[in-house]
């Protein structure tokens, strides 16, 4: 809030109410996504009313900045409210005259923050979540989606909101001094750390495969799956996870994989090799 | 049926605006299944379902513009014909995966449609009038949500009966094999994971938290605590030790770079 009165010293015309009312516009950011130029009228809608106040009476100058907002963009969603902010700081304060600058940090901060938004947000954040809601709701627990739907809520929209005000008012600076410390590269190897050791353990959890075999010991009949779980319990999941792993490292499609894997888990039933 | 249709139509509109718009997350499988149920009256058996598509599909995002599987209507489909055939879990999954691959094309062709809007923005911006620019915004969301829930619609009033039908022509052993697939599926999803998360000398952090549930049996939210540990050191370390020494670290790196392949395998025999 003092980085506010300090703005305001320059007779701001982006108020807090302009910032709010373009953040409700950003949760409707992705809605224009086509394959021309990606998410292009996306931000236009969430910059306009911004550039409303800056280019009042100025018809030619908001063209300008309008077309200029129509150019190529896609980043993340959860990082486009940062940008935004630092965009519409830069627009208060040059206009057109830097109409370079602007385009060019749009396309410098889209790439990093997209690349820190998917390992953060749709590696990290989603998967967590939704695996965790996903393991009470195979029970039947309803409990399991309210967490989850709490859990990401509350961080993806804080990381909006917030998002869009510290880039507003402090963005261009912080930025620069973050990716000159490397602490950008850290924080997305501690999420994607933090996203491994959790599908490490859900791996173990969540996959289910079980062999059907038994064998008779002195008059005992003793399962496979039992003498497995006992000695090395998980190495049949994992083994299988990494296998998938392997194919889709070589760039068999996903698709084919999920069919062979149902035409394959069809065959070993029926040769009573699984259950 | 008409009303059912309706109701799961609009579970449909719900999920593709959340999927295009704030991203609440109420367009996940999980969530998809369990509203479907409860519209289709069967709130449990749609939980089940969408947990189980949620494992399977947990690696499917729409990073850097690539289309994925269209998990939404495979979703909504899989769950409302499984549930209204009384074929449950096994059968939902059997419809939604075929089906999130056909409607996946359907994405691409309503995204493509929607560049007439923004033509439509390229001349407003030209003559400097801000006025309709929302209306193109949202005439584009329009038609996303349209190609989107077209397919629903139809598979659920047509789909119901010919899906019972079709199951119950289908001997046991092979309803069987696909409820074992179910179970092997989530692997895919972590597959897909791993493919984008698992960079050079990362393994380790997947064997701390395989270890902590294979052989700790511990819950997933102790293992989310160990794993902040582990993130909030490992990379820590890892930079402190570049910065000690740059050189040697250098050399070390690009050997590491060229057998990482071999780290994967070993990493089954390190267990």
């Amino acid at each position: 809030m003092t980085a506010n009165k300090t703005n305001d010293t320059e007779s701001s015309v982006i108020t807090k109410k302009t910032l709010h009312h373009m953040f409700f516009r950003s949760l409707m950011y992705g809605a224009s996504w086509n394959y021309e130029r990606m998410q292009n009228l996306g931000f236009l809608y969430t910059i306009l009313p911004a550039l409303k106040k800056i280019y009042v009476g100025d018809k030619p100058g908001l063209a300008t900045a309008m077309k200029r907002h129509l150019e190529f963009f896609n980043t993340h969603q959860s990082a486009q409210p940062f940008i935004l902010g630092v965009i519409t700081a830069l627009e208060e304060k040059e206009k057109n005259k830097s109409a370079e600058t602007i385009s060019g940090l749009k396309v410098g901060l889209m790439g990093p923050l997209s690349g820190l938004g998917d390992s953060l947000i749709w590696l990290t954040l989603v998967p967590i979540c939704f695996s965790l809601g996903a393991s009470f709701g195979k029970q039947g627990n309803f409990l399991g989606i309210a967490i989850a739907l709490i859990l990401v809520n509350i961080i993806n929209l804080s990381i909006k909101y917030f998002g869009l005000q510290f880039g507003y008012h402090s963005g261009s600076e912080f930025f620069t001094k973050v990716e000159a410390n490397g602490d950008m590269d850290r924080i997305t190897s501690s999420a994607t750390a933090l996203g491994l050791v959790l599908v490490g353990g859900l791996i173990a959890q969540m996959v289910a495969v079980n062999i059907a075999w038994t064998f008779k010991q002195g008059g005992l009949t003793v399962s496979v799956q039992k003498q497995i779980n006992d000695l090395i319990p998980g190495f049949i999941p994992m083994g299988v996870t990494l296998l998938l792993y392997k194919f889709i490292h070589k760039g068999k499609s996903p698709v084919m994989l999920i069919l062979v894997t149902m035409v394959v888990a069809i065959a070993l039933t029926a040769l009573g090799v699984l259950k | 049926m008409l009303g059912t249709a309706l109701l799961v139509t609009l579970v449909g509109i719900i999920a593709t605006i959340d999927y295009n718009g704030p991203l609440l997350m109420i367009h996940r499988p999980l969530v998809v299944g369990a509203m479907v149920g409860v519209v289709t009256g069967n709130p449990t058996q749609g939980l089940i379902i969408g947990a189980t598509l949620e494992l399977m599909w947990l690696g499917v995002t729409g990073i850097g513009g690539y289309t994925p599987p269209d998990t939404i209507s495979g979703a909504v489909i899989g769950t409302a014909l499984g549930i209204l055939a009384g074929k449950g879990a096994t059968a939902g999954i059997a419809i939604a995966v075929p089906i999130s691959v056909i409607t996946q094309q359907l994405d691409v062709l309503a995204k493509t449609a929607d560049i007439f809007f923004v033509r439509k923005a390229d001349r407003d911006a030209a003559a400097g009038n801000p006025a309709h620019i929302g209306l193109w915004q949202y005439s584009s969301l329009g038609i996303i949500v349209l190609f989107e829930v077209v397919p629903i619609f139809i598979a659920v009033m047509v789909g119901g009966s010919y899906v019972k039908q079709l199951f119950d022509i289908i001997p046991p052993v092979i309803m069987k094999g696909l409820t074992v697939a179910g179970g092997i599926l989530p692997a895919l999803g972590f597959a897909m994971l791993l493919n984008m998360m698992l960079k050079k000398g990362m393994w380790v952090y997947l064997l701390i938290g395989f270890t902590c549930a294979a052989f700790g049996g511990m819950s997933t939210i102790a293992i989310t605590m160990v794993g902040i540990v582990a993130a909030y050191f490992g990379p820590l370390i890892t930079s402190l030790a570049r910065k000690k020494t740059v050189q040697p670290n250098a050399a070390a790196e690009t050997e590491q770079n060229t057998s990482s392949s071999d780290d994967d395998d070993k990493e089954d025999y390190d267990l």
